[in-house]
């Protein structure tokens, strides 16, 4: 099968007075996987179903590959998508299910069997042909779903929240599975989901979107170490907040600030020199030292599995969050502890 | 903006819309026409009502059947909500589903054989006079069949059922949580029905009054059968006329008149709903 | 909250009001293995003579099968009609549909007496005499509402997503709704059918108007309560009521079972 890119030029949505989707640019690889990520209502669904055909777009264009495929049915679009319910056909066999897009193409029942037999057996379901959708089980259905969109070698795969159905465990485990899927297929990916971890752990880029518009566009780790606004640092990993002025600039991309909360600072980025800025500060980016030139005290400490996580108040009273390793020695919550920050630990914010 | 990419099939309405506006809404707006034309005189004119209204038979067939209509909805009205409060408040979620369908099972069996089943208890030598007699020893008999009450009787019946059914419909939905607010700010059942229980189970009342109002004042098969035919009602003569002296027009108007009452009755009831959604 | 001789007195108000709505069919179905005339008890002797008598009786059996005909092509006509407009006021947008709606829900509170009358001068101004055919036309007007309430309630609960997902896979709109709306359908379809039937069996008002000669059962009945009593009408009646009760719960039951 081979991978298409997916192209949006000026794409946006609007439903009656209320505009779901902005005009967007977006330019999505062949044969990478890339996630809409973002909280519900920001267009995320929208744009997904825009590439999909199930949706009219109120302007701009789609192309996959080269084609433009704005005005194009669903099914003639080099697109398959797998719905968040999976929506398989409750009163036809697995094999059936698989399957029917073929049947749609016109295939004969001994081309379309076959085929269909070879999938069953590609996601470990061989023998489960004539079972009923009801008698599987969640991750089950999901792999009925996959094989039945992946059947009809589409240059892009479209994903709706592909894990939201499944409990933690197995949501995790599925997590992996996909991603290994996506490199042994090799096809473009394109998911949607609301959940962070989800987006790192399986995406090549993601995308995070805010009421209709992409905020930022980069790899987990860039988003991560870079994001460019408050909504993008809060919304992948937990973050502090902390304002401060620009002092000066200083070689190896960073700035001094002055901060009322942890005294002067060194973050990574660029700014004016005298503009009020916002830093973001991941939890793994302070540490607890008692020699350390600030003070903060404790108020709350939270076991979360692999560290624990302590919540401090600053001198001015802004919060912070810092994460102790296991092991570490834990200060008794209402005790001042002492805080030192790397340089160039903390991000500056763009807005 | 683009076409969507799948069609909107909105196609499957055709035959619906071709049979109603065919076959419902233009004969009846053609009779309602009918009714303001005349043989005599061109154009349109009230005539025709002018004549009804001279008419005493007619004239006293429709009082008839709008107090029998008023009649019926009162005393449903009466019986339903005592039993709607019963399947609501008093029994068990799985004896309720048993308990409406006890009450309601018989009505979607015919009309004519329910009417004419009571036709034949209630006649002189039917089973309630009969039993009377024996149990009594007098001669009882009332003549109780062929009159205006017995039509009454017949009706009510249909109406308590639908009456109940969409009392209970409203009744059911209400927030358990008010009532037991009622009674902790110190109120008493009947205060509960009062102030709770009865604003907001009353657009229930209304539609089921209306419908039932709507079913009695035109219903022709309980008055021909337990109300006899010397005091006929505005159906009875309006089957005459079709059926007996073919007379086109005066059907029309007769039937045109119906529609006048219908309108005129029920309309202010349907502002009544508008008006307790708007409070609730 | 309410009391217990309140609970009481409901509980006996509920039963006695039930057992007057079946007094007379629990007695016209006793009275019909009664060989007497007349209601009078004790019963002289149990016959089912009646019984024979409504299956040998040329017009009953005649009105009969009119009955059962007509009502088959009602129902499959307001089932059929019903089923592609419940689609369509689901999933399609179009200018005026509230007053659409309203317009296919009319019958359901219009006196049947002004939907026989009106339609008889109309189709005899049109020139079409009464007759069998007419008198179904009627009848569909009569059940269509109950159709597509029932039908619109089954597939607003249907989730889009199957159907978008047929669509992605290539099946035109027409050929998903045969995949994927039909068979989920099922139950509610039969219901229907069962439903319209059952109405249409035993409707009298509109076949009356709109016919003149040939006859359905309910007309028969009427016809022979109006002429003269005949003790076979309470065999009959008691038949039909049996007949359109397992009808009518069938139908209950399939549009209250849930499907998967």
């Amino acid at each position: 099968m081979r991978a298409k890119s997916v192209t949006l030029r000026g794409v946006s949505k609007s439903f009656g007075e209320v505009q779901a989707v902005c005009p967007q640019d977006l330019e999505v690889r062949a044969g990478e996987f890339l996630t809409l990520l973002g909280p519900s209502g920001c267009g995320k669904t929208t744009i997904l179903r825009m590439i999909a055909g199930l949706e009219a777009v109120s302007s701009g264009a789609i192309f996959v590959g080269d084609e433009d495929v704005t005005g194009h049915p669903p099914n003639r679009r080099d697109t398959s998508i797998m719905f968040q319910d999976y929506a398989l056909f409750p009163h036809k066999s697995v094999r059936d299910n698989i399957a029917y897009g073929l049947k749609m193409r016109g295939q004969s029942e001994a081309a379309r069997s076959k085929a269909a037999e070879g999938w069953l057996e590609r996601i470990s379901l061989d023998g489960y042909g004539k079972r009923l959708p009801s008698a599987l089980s969640g991750g089950q259905r999901q792999r009925v779903a996959l094989a039945r969109a992946l059947i009809l070698e589409p240059g892009v795969l479209l994903l709706d929240e592909p894990l939201g159905a499944l409990d933690a465990g197995l949501r995790r485990h599925l997590q992996v599975e996909l991603r290994r899927l996506h490199r042994d297929v090799g096809l473009t990916f394109i998911a949607v989901t609301h959940d962070q971890e989800e987006a790192m752990t399986m995406s090549d880029r993601i995308a995070v979107m805010r009421d209709g518009r992409i905020e930022q566009l980069g790899t987990p780790a860039e988003i991560y170490d870079h994001p460019e606004t408050e909504f993008v640092a809060r919304f992948l990993g937990r973050c502090s907040v902390i304002e401060g002025r620009v002092v000066a600039g200083v070689a190896g991309g960073m700035v001094q600030v002055e901060t009322a909360a942890l005294g002067p600072v060194f973050a990574t980025g660029t700014a004016a020199q005298g503009a009020n800025v916002r830093l973001a500060l991941r939890p793994e980016a302070l540490i607890l030292d008692h020699s350390g030139p600030v003070r903060a005290r404790v108020t709350d400490a939270v076991f979360t599995g692999n560290a624990v996580r302590l919540t401090l108040t600053a001198a001015d009273g802004s919060g912070l969050e810092l994460d102790l390793p296991r092991g570490a020695p834990v200060p008794a919550t209402g005790t001042e502890a002492g805080l030192r920050l790397p340089p160039g630990a903390a991000i500056l914010l763009a807005s | 903006m683009a076409r969507p990419p799948v069609s909107n099939l909105w196609q499957g309405i055709l035959p619906a819309l071709v049979l109603m506006a065919g076959f419902f809404l233009l004969p009846i707006l053609y009779t309602l026409g009918l009714s303001l034309t005349s043989d005599g005189a061109p154009g349109l004119t009230l005539a025709n009502y002018s004549a009804f209204a001279g008419e005493a038979t007619l004239t006293d067939a429709l009082m008839r059947s709008l107090t029998l209509a008023l009649s019926v909805v009162v005393a449903a009205t009466v019986l339903a909500w005592p039993l709607a409060w019963y399947l609501t408040f008093c029994v068990t979620h799985q004896r309720r589903v048993l308990l409406l369908f006890v009450l309601v099972a018989p009505f979607w069996t015919s009309f004519t054989i329910r009417a004419f089943s009571w036709q034949m208890v209630l006649a002189d030598r039917g089973i309630v006079w009969a039993t009377l007699r024996q149990l009594t020893g007098a001669d009882v008999s009332l003549g109780f069949l062929y009159s205006l009450p017995a039509s009454i009787f017949g009706l009510t019946l249909f109406g308590i059922m639908l009456i109940t059914l969409m009392v209970y419909s409203s009744m059911v939905t209400i927030d358990r949580r008010l009532i037991e607010a009622n009674a902790v700010l110190g109120g008493s059942g009947w205060t509960a029905f009062r102030e709770v229980v009865l604003p907001l189970a009353l657009p229930g009342w209304i539609i089921g009054a209306a419908l039932t109002f709507i079913v009695a004042v035109g219903d022709y098969a309980v008055p021909s059968l337990l109300g006899g035919g010397l005091r006929p009602v505005l159906a009875q003569v309006m089957l005459s006329v079709l059926k007996g002296t073919y007379d086109l027009p005066m059907a029309a108007t007769l039937a045109s008149v119906l529609v006048i009452v219908i309108v005129l009755c029920v309309a202010p009831l349907l502002l009544l709903v508008r008006g307790t959604r708007l409070q609730s | 909250m309410t009391g217990p001789i309140t609970t009481r007195a409901l509980t006996l108000l509920f039963w006695i009001t039930a057992g007057v709505i079946y007094l007379p069919i629990g007695v016209m179905a006793v009275f019909s293995f009664s060989s007497a005339r007349y209601q009078i008890l004790p019963i002289p002797a149990y016959t089912t003579e009646w019984y024979t008598r409504v299956f040998t009786d040329g017009q009953y059996s005649a009105g009969f099968l009119n009955s059962i005909l007509l009502a088959a092509m009602v129902s499959l006509a307001a089932t059929l009609i019903g089923f592609a407009c419940a689609y369509s006021l689901v999933n399609a947008r179009f200018p005026g549909k509230n007053a659409f709606t309203l317009l296919v829900l009319a019958p359901l509170a219009v006196p049947l007496l002004l939907v026989g009358i009106a339609l008889r001068i109309w189709t005899t101004m049109l020139g079409l005499q009464p007759s069998l055919p007419l008198a179904g036309l009627g009848q569909v007007l009569y059940v269509l509402p109950l159709a597509v309430l029932n039908l619109r309630n089954r597939i607003a609960q249907l989730p889009k997503s199957h159907e978008e997902a047929a669509w992605a896979l290539g099946a035109s709109r027409l050929r998903a709704i045969m995949d994927v709306i039909l068979p989920a359908c099922r139950a509610a379809l039969l219901a229907t059918f069962i439903l319209c039937f059952t109405f249409a069996f035993d409707e009298f008002v509109i076949a009356y108007f709109l016919t003149n000669f040939s006859v359905t059962l309910p007309i028969k009945i009427w016809t022979t309560l109006v002429t003269g009593f005949d003790p076979t009408i309470n065999a009959l009646g008691t038949m039909v009521f049996a007949f359109s009760l397992t009808l009518g719960v069938t139908a209950q039951w399939l549009l209250m079972r849930k499907d998967p």
